[in-house]
């Protein structure tokens, strides 16, 4: 292709040169696309409104890492290979976030057992969730668990490592073929056997003999214990399935081989089946074990601080039976039933007391076993009152305590006393979510109700006008932020900032990028915000429904705070989380800071801000002084308000000595027709266009630079061959990309067209983008349009036709720049188009 | 009485993700395994109303696993999840009677409606029946 471009023989060294440097620049803002399309993509998962798995992530990574690759690499190419720290940087930045996807959950080193007086929440990973909780309720909610102590997941771990079980497992699994059920269950039967027969490490003996003899001091007797199962992470993975064991009345005799039990119980055939096919890992589902005494229960049972089905019904329900717990939920007997109220305290809602015929006991000695209830108590309940009233106390203090509703397992001991065993998350059935619908409020004037949303909330304060840099200085905290365009450096007032308003803008940019970081509810692109909205004034920004109403609203900031995403805790998730916080973040944003280097890159965003700000400083101003001759870049003298800077690959200019050239001079088919098209255009009315109606459009946008705007926006920039043209026009706000290739070779022959944005209100816009697509789809292209950008496409036609649709082209692009400010009805924007096409396209059948 | 969800994905933490969206948004009475091995049992013990299914597993991918499905109960919608860039074989699945397929990643809206959409299905299937039994 590229030697397409220069062919025709007279193509010096150096602009084989710049052909290559222009290929690099190309290739460089392909994958600047593709990495922030993929960023947005990555981070919109984030919402909590996706699913996802790992495979999602990891294809996301490496395709991301392949994309900056190509940019860094292209940086290179276009810049002499000067850029070389960039390659480091991107290395060091992907290694990061590979070691973020192969991260091992390590199981912490920690005493092999812990009392249960030094347990909370927050040692889980430690000891298991229901160890955890236990320590929880008994040391920070005050309710009554009886003393014991956790075997940690460390001792698990040194079991494990002591038997070599980490390693024999996974060989074990290679040497069986476990492709059914049958099978499945006989290495499983065989696994269970092998961990029975290790040794628990002597240290781990002792330790665990020694916390009993703790526990007996502190009970001044010798009690039986009860040992459960208390994985980490356990109440989430119930894909495994495993009943997990629970061992009732163990002797201090037995405490050490009931402990290999538990530990066995973790080779269930369903977790073989995964162990088999992803390989064991010993973090996976690291286990704890549970020791506390057991409690001769006269009744026992389980506890819902809501019905589960209920979730707004004021009242606990309780079920009990004479006896040990396990009956209760074991469905062996039907239990007793109380719904109990929580205003007043302890009030009986219903009851239902069935004939409980049978009960689990403690045997002396170890062990339990199934008696008959005497037969008074067959049809009694198994709690009076005082009982009843008590349990909805600790109901009501844990649902305080942990902010959700809890299930809770309890006994009742011989002299009268509750224990509480358990406690954990009670999985409630949601009240339906009213659907989401398309919101106005129409109570409430509504300023703006236009534009892309790029991060979703909702925020309210004052007006915060932001022109220049300085502005940004004293943005008050709660502030919302209004400008004309985006801009990366409004990250530093993002923490403060209440909401984010600009003009213009895309989703899929910098800026959005970091405003969903700071979770900034930010609407883009609504083309008048910074004329409609006054610094000082009070808006309510509905980054929902894309809706800025005037004053504060407090019924549309409420249920921004009550949102919470209930997927963030997974792993997935998690993992997700930390991989884009080494690819998001920006902290390269000032390109004139000391720290706008490659060394200064810690993310992949810093990677491509920075690539983006160097390629076009290489394309339009280093190569200027590089390249051989030193004026390969020339300006446009046209005459009209339109600054144009011509790279020239070859056979697109005759040139004399001077920096600037003439439209006359220049030879490039395709700009030659699309100048003409430009130069041509005529009001609708029939006045010519001479420089003086051209000055006139761009009047505008000259004050705009003098306000402070980026000089650089109304620079236009071409490149050219003799057959080849890549014209990036900027008309104020108007921005539109034609790339062509015209030749007598037709198969070669193509034509885009990109037409971008614009000023005014979004009705205004819409109309205009009415406008274009209707007369570009009378020119016979293929096109498409999302919002108010345009795209069109042609290939493959002959010379005389790719260069007559490039004349229209050129008149369209400046047709449509002189309506900006008359497009003032839908009927407007219908004679504006017939007008067009009567004018220039049906003068040509 | 709640609608009977199985859900098969050989990866544990997918299996969580659909499980807690499941409780969390629907009042459906979900069970999951990661083990397409024991489907035939699960669904021979107790009806279920629907199942989701992964389609590229170790051992029994869904396809096979559609056939396992439809032999103990042909009239049971099962939805396919399988990963984005795989949909010509998600078509084949419909083929073989699946009742809908989604790629993944997916957002959470596009599995309630799906289930939605194949709870009803089979409930005017089980109307039909009921008519032409009259």
């Amino acid at each position: 292709m590229w030697q397409r471009l220069v062919k025709k023989g007279q193509a010096a060294p150096f602009q084989t040169e710049l052909a290559e440097k222009y290929a690099n620049f190309q290739r460089l803002l392909a994958a600047n696309n593709v990495i922030l399309a993929l960023m947005t993509d990555m981070e919109e998962k984030l919402s909590g409104d996706f699913i996802f798995d790992l495979q999602y992530i990891r294809a996301s990574v490496s395709q991301l890492a392949e994309e900056t690759a190509t940019l860094v690499d292209a940086l290179n190419g276009l810049g002499d290979q000067r850029y070389e720290g960039l390659i480091e940087a991107f290395r060091s930045i992907i290694a990061g976030v590979e070691g973020v996807l192969n991260q091992r959950r390590e199981i912490q080193k920690a005493p092999l057992t812990i009392s249960f007086d030094e347990l909370d929440l927050e040692k889980a990973e430690l000891v298991g969730g229901k160890n955890a909780n236990l320590g929880e309720v008994r040391n920070r909610v005050g309710l009554p668990v009886p003393p014991g102590f956790a075997i940690s997941t460390y001792a698990y771990k040194l079991f494990l490592d002591y038997n070599q079980l980490a390693t024999r497992i996974p060989d074990f699994l290679g040497f069986w073929r476990v492709d059914d059920m049958d099978s499945l269950a006989l290495v499983s039967d065989k696994l269970k056997s092998i961990v029975n027969q290790a040794q628990v490490p002597p240290e781990l003996e002792a330790a665990i003999n020694a916390a009993y003899e703790d526990l007996c001091r502190q009970e001044h007797a010798h009690p039986l214990v009860a040992m459960r199962s208390s994985a980490v992470g356990e109440d989430l993975s119930l894909t495994f399935a495993g009943q997990y064991a629970t061992y009732l009345n163990v002797a201090a005799s037995e405490l050490v081989n009931r402990y290999k039990d538990i530990v066995a119980s973790l080779f269930t055939p369903r977790a073989l089946f995964y162990y088999k096919n992803k390989g064991f890992k010993e973090e996976e589902m690291a286990m704890g074990v549970v020791v506390l005494p057991m409690i001769d229960a006269k009744a026992s049972g389980v506890l819902f601080t809501r019905q589960p089905e209920a979730s707004d019904q004021d009242a606990v329900l309780i079920n009990a039976v004479w006896g040990l717990g396990k009956y209760a939920v074991g469905g062996v007997i039907d239990p007793d039933h109380y719904w109990v109220a929580y205003h007043p305290p302890g009030e009986i809602i219903e009851q239902r007391i069935p004939p409980k015929k049978v009960m689990l006991v403690n045997v002396p000695g170890g062990g339990v076993q199934e008696v008959p209830v005497p037969p008074e108590q067959v049809n009694a309940p198994c709690l009076g009152p005082r009982h009843l009233q008590e349990l909805v106390q600790w109901a009501a203090t844990l649902e305080a305590h942990y902010g959700r509703p809890q299930d809770i397992e309890w006994a009742l001991d011989f002299e009268d006393r509750l224990w509480l065993l358990q406690s954990r998350q009670l999985h409630m059935l949601p009240k339906r979510a009213p659907e989401a619908k398309a919101r106005t409020l129409k109570q409430y004037p509504v300023l703006l109700d236009h534009g892309s949303i790029a991060c979703r909330g909702v925020g309210a304060g004052p007006v915060v006008i932001v022109r220049r840099e300085e502005d940004l200085k004293n943005f008050p905290q709660g502030g919302v932020l209004v400008a004309r365009h985006t801009s990366p450096k409004y990250v530093t007032v993002m923490p403060q900032a209440a909401a984010i308003i600009t003009d213009a803008g895309s989703p899929t940019g910098h800026m959005a990028l970091l405003a969903r970081e700071f979770q900034v509810p930010t609407i883009l692109n609504t083309g008048n915000a910074t004329q409609i909205l006054q610094p000082g004034q009070e808006v309510t920004v509905d980054a929902n429904f894309n809706n800025v109403y005037a004053g504060i609203i407090t019924e549309l900031l409420e249920p921004r705070q009550s949102k919470t995403n209930d997927l963030a805790d997974s792993p997935v998730f998690r993992t997700l989380k930390a991989v884009l916080k080494k690819v998001v973040p920006l902290n390269l944003i000032n390109p004139q800071s000391e720290t706008f280097t490659p060394a200064g890159c810690r993310t992949i965003h810093d990677i491509v801000r920075f690539a983006h700000e160097y390629s076009m400083r290489e394309m339009f101003r280093l190569t200027e002084n590089e390249v051989q001759g030193g004026n390969e870049i020339v300006d446009l003298d046209s005459g009209l308000p339109l600054k144009v800077r011509i790279l020239d690959l070859g056979g697109g200019l005759k040139r004399g000595w001077k920096r600037k050239v003439r439209p006359e001079q220049i030879t490039s088919l395709p700009f030659k027709a699309f100048w003409q098209g430009l130069t041509a255009m005529r009001w609708p009315q029939g006045k010519p266009a001479g420089a003086q109606s051209l000055s006139s459009v761009f009047v505008k946008s000259e004050a705009e630079v003098a306000q402070g705007a980026d000089p650089y926006r109304d620079q236009s920039y071409v490149v050219l061959s003799e057959n080849y043209m890549n014209f990036s026009i900027r008309l104020g706000y108007h921005f539109s990309v034609v790339e062509t290739y015209v030749s007598d070779q037709i198969n070669d022959n193509y034509l885009n067209f990109t037409f971008r944005g614009g000023g005014s209100t979004p009705e205004r816009r819409e109309r205009r983008a009415r406008l274009i697509e209707a007369i570009i789809d009378r020119m016979d292209l293929n096109y498409q349009r999302q919002g108010d950008t345009i795209e069109a496409k042609l290939s493959k036609y002959p010379a005389e036709q790719m260069a007559h649709r490039l004349i229209l082209f050129g008149k369209l692009t400046l047709y449509t720049k002189q309506l900006d400010m008359v497009l003032f009805s839908e009927g407007i924007v219908d004679w504006y188009i017939k007008d067009f096409i009567r004018e220039h396209i049906e003068v040509k059948a | 009485m709640a609608e009977r969800l199985l859900v098969i994905d050989d990866e544990p933490n997918m299996l969580r993700l659909l499980k807690t969206i499941l409780m969390d948004k629907t009042g459906y009475t979900v069970i999951t395994t990661n083990n397409p091995l024991e489907v035939q049992s699960l669904l021979q013990q107790e009806p279920f109303d629907l199942v989701i299914t992964d389609l590229k597993m170790p051992l029994v991918d869904g396809i096979d696993l559609i056939d396992i499905i439809k032999k103990v109960s042909f009239q049971l919608p099962i939805i396919i999840i399988t990963a984005y860039g795989t949909s010509e074989i998600a078509e084949e699945a419909i083929k073989k009677g699946a009742y809908d397929f989604i790629l993944k990643p997916f957002r959470k809206e596009t599995i309630l409606i799906a289930i939605k959409r194949a709870l009803e299905w089979k409930r005017m299937q089980g109307e039909l029946e009921a008519l032409k039994g009259n």
